[in-house]
């Protein structure tokens, strides 16, 4: 999985670096990045779920931001409502570039991590707060004579964004939850091992354990 | 390596959960692992992603515009929204035919000049190329580069005679294929 991830981001690098565009990989990378940690942390959270892989994760909301450099390399320019796209458009105009979107990366990722390791939720929050903040403001400064677009119902949507990702990630959650692991499956014997263990801790008080 | 990469539980917390069975280790010695991994984690990607932000500023070239967002957005502008070109004594704007006016300075003019001859437009168009052009540039829209000379990019009008898309660009002659794009889609 690390290996075909680390082939994809590198083929998108070399995408971008020859169209002279490497601020456009950092920026959708850090964008996109933010919106699918956002969306793993906030879909598992209600659940203490752990939120799984972060890498993929990024990756495939790096993906999806730049499914509009990729189409305008097949012809098709980049329009309004292209901000579906893990707000492709908008994005480049928050206050402070990459630095802002760093921080909002960053942010996203501790949330992430604080909810897998510490089982805090509350930095999730945080998080949604600040991507909804920095795209806030990226709206605001949008040129106007680039969008023909209702500006209030643009902002409107964009903002629901996060919260249908999240929708999406928790149905995966739940449909996967739905599917028992198959014998086969890479993974099987430590996921039923370690479920083992919790029901031989639970069965025992856990004094045993602590005892010795 | 399985759990914050690629799995669902860290390898430090399997082998201690394991582990733990026979030797009782405490719940706080279990999960110290992978916590301190997790702030490894964190850092790691604040490095990595914070030499990546330094390394692309300092790609960044005097022609550039010193908002990148500004720069080649790829979006062309609604007719409604569009100013009107200057009308001067040149090829563009032509009524009824799309055009292209290009401005570079005098060391890029020469390679822009062999490229132009070279491409295939999608379309009938009027070329205008620029040299060290001030005043038309800033009419036309361009911003200013990083250094503060002449601009160096291109417009692009509409049959319409109205700027639809306007952009700095240090080496528009290697971008042509984008200056076809937007062109189709006037």
């Amino acid at each position: 999985v690390i290996v075909g991830i680390a082939a994809v981001e590198a083929v998108l690098l070399a995408f971008y670096l020859y169209w002279d565009a490497s601020f456009h990989w950092l920026l959708h990378l850090l964008v996109g990045g933010s919106i699918g940690l956002l969306a793993a942390t906030a879909g598992a959270a209600p659940r203490g779920l752990r939120t799984g892989a972060l890498v993929p994760v990024v990756t495939v909301g790096h993906l999806i931001a730049a499914v509009p450099d990729i189409l305008f390399r097949l012809g098709v320019p980049h329009q309004h409502w292209m901000d579906l796209f893990a707000w492709h458009l908008e994005s480049h105009f928050a206050p402070g570039g990459l630095l802002t979107w760093y921080l909002v990366f960053l942010v996203c990722l501790g949330a992430n991590l604080l909810l897998q390791y510490r089982r805090r939720s509350w930095p999730v929050v945080a998080a949604l707060v600040s991507a909804g903040t920095a795209l806030a403001l990226a709206h605001e400064r949008v040129p106007t004579e680039l969008t023909s677009t209702d500006h209030a119902a643009h902002l409107a949507v964009l903002l629901s964004l996060p919260l249908a990702a999240i929708a999406l990630v928790r149905t995966g959650c739940a449909l996967r939850r739905a599917v028992p692991p198959r014998p086969n499956r890479p993974g099987f014997h430590d996921h039923w091992s370690r479920r083992n263990i919790l029901r031989l801790r639970s069965r025992s008080g856990d004094s045993a354990g602590r005892a010795s | 390596m399985r759990g914050v990469l690629g799995g669902r539980f860290h390898r430090g917390q399997q082998v201690r959960s394991r582990s733990r069975l026979g030797t009782g280790v405490a719940d706080a010695d279990l999960t110290r692992g992978p916590r301190a991994h997790a702030l490894a984690v964190w850092l790691a990607a604040a490095a990595i992603l914070g030499t990546a932000i330094v390394l692309e500023r300092w790609s960044r070239e005097p022609l550039d515009d010193p908002n990148p967002a500004y720069q080649r957005p790829g979006i062309v502008r609604p007719a409604q929204n569009s100013p009107a070109a200057p009308v001067t004594g040149l090829d563009v704007p032509n009524a009824g035919r799309p055009g292209v006016v290009f401005f570079v300075r005098e060391r890029g003019a020469g390679e822009l000049r062999r490229r132009l001859r070279e491409w295939q437009w999608p379309q009938d168009v009027d070329i205008t190329v620029l040299v060290d052009d001030r005043s038309l540039s800033r009419r036309y829209g361009l911003r200013t580069p990083g250094d503060g000379g002449p601009p160096v990019g291109y417009a692009v009008v509409d049959a319409g005679g109205r700027v639809r898309y306007a952009t700095l660009d240090p080496y528009p002659g290697r971008h042509l294929f984008e200056v076809g794009t937007i062109l189709e889609a006037l």
